[in-house]
């Protein structure tokens, strides 16, 4: 479940943010190493929502630095 | 004789500084709350307090240009008089590039950052001014957007901070997203300063050799509209890449005709 989730969200940086896909690990910090912006958080949370069809809330993703730590929360949201 | 120059034109510059501060809480206290017994409808009353920071920065610029502290010429400027529901972006090597951006644009307004909605001297002014706040990103974009359907022009300068002296611009992503996301057009203007002066990391009293010559040139509106397609992630970064180029070549290309 949880590599699932990684493998799709990987696909999504790639696909929608320009970035390569070898540069993506769980450790990868989002803004820091993928320099991806406020605005690219917004919409990467509005892509997720339509993939996964959670109610991923702002607040939530506020905390949020690296890839495992998205991939955490879907995964927590999941069993909730 | 350089020397005199020089010291004459710390004076000078202290003294301009001194003036912006002051008349920053005189503006605030005395003439923009005027404006609330003027005017009843709110927007009209801030875009009335933007011209008067239009008309105060324009003799800011005359008063530094008197003490011989700098000098500004121009090219093409009569489009930013006519200018209605654009974003005016530009490349920002110096602290005095807004100041002399709304000094030529009647009903300019701009994202100002968070420190001077603090600043003592800057924030009276800025809480009449329905000028914008960059704190919350979303509710950003709908406000800039708001402002450029009422006919306002937008400031931004793309690279989000001064140009580190000696580097090559490196925009963020700000301008291009708000450009598709309100689909509005860029209105591009060009700064060149010389000698370098007021630069990121320049403290005031560092006075620059001579007078400090700022050259404004207005050039050709840029279309977005080829960027608007259904992925706007991509379409931000590929237009934020081409600004880039076009402002990078158009600078290499002014600075050596001149």
């Amino acid at each position: 479940m949880k590599n699932q989730l990684y493998q799709q969200l990987k696909e999504l940086l790639v696909n929608y943010f320009e970035l390569p896909e070898s540069m993506i690990t769980q450790e990868t910090d989002l803004y820091e190493e993928l320099e991806l912006d406020s605005i690219d958080a917004i919409d990467l949370l509005v892509k997720l929502r339509e993939l996964t069809d959670l109610d991923i809330e702002p607040e939530a993703f506020k905390k949020i630095r690296t890839v495992g730590d998205v991939v955490n929360e879907l995964q927590h949201m999941q069993g909730a | 004789m350089a020397q005199i120059s020089k010291v004459w034109r710390f004076f000078a510059t202290a003294f301009c500084f001194a003036v912006f501060g002051i008349c920053g809480i005189l503006m605030a206290l005395l003439w923009l709350p005027l404006y609330r017994i003027k005017y009843r409808d709110d927007e009209t009353r801030k875009k009335a307090c933007r011209y008067a920071v239009h008309l105060t920065f324009k003799y800011f610029i005359w008063l530094m240009y008197c003490v011989g502290v700098t000098k500004v010429t121009t090219n093409n400027i009569e489009e930013l008089s006519k200018l209605k529901g654009k974003i005016v972006i530009a490349n920002h090597p110096s602290l005095i590039d807004v100041v002399v951006l709304i000094s030529l644009i009647p009903n300019a307004n701009c994202v100002v950052k968070q420190s001077l909605w603090k600043n003592i001297f800057t924030r009276g002014i800025l809480r009449n001014t329905g000028y914008l706040n960059n704190a919350e990103p979303q509710d950003l974009i709908t406000d800039c957007g708001d402002s450029l359907r009422q006919g306002s022009n937008l400031i931004i300068f793309p690279e989000g901070t001064r140009t580190k002296p000696g580097s090559p611009l490196s925009f963020q992503r700000g301008a291009a997203n708000l450009a598709l996301r309100t689909g509005a057009n860029f209105q591009r203007v060009l700064i060149q300063v010389s000698p370098p002066a007021l630069t990121k990391g320049w403290p005031w009293y560092r006075i620059p050799p001579k007078q400090i010559h700022l050259h404004l040139s207005v050039l050709e509106e840029f279309d977005v509209s080829p960027y608007l397609q259904e992925n706007i992630s991509l379409s931000v970064r590929k237009l934020t890449r081409d600004i880039q180029k076009e402002f990078t070549n158009d600078l290499a290309r002014f600075d050596s005709a001149h």
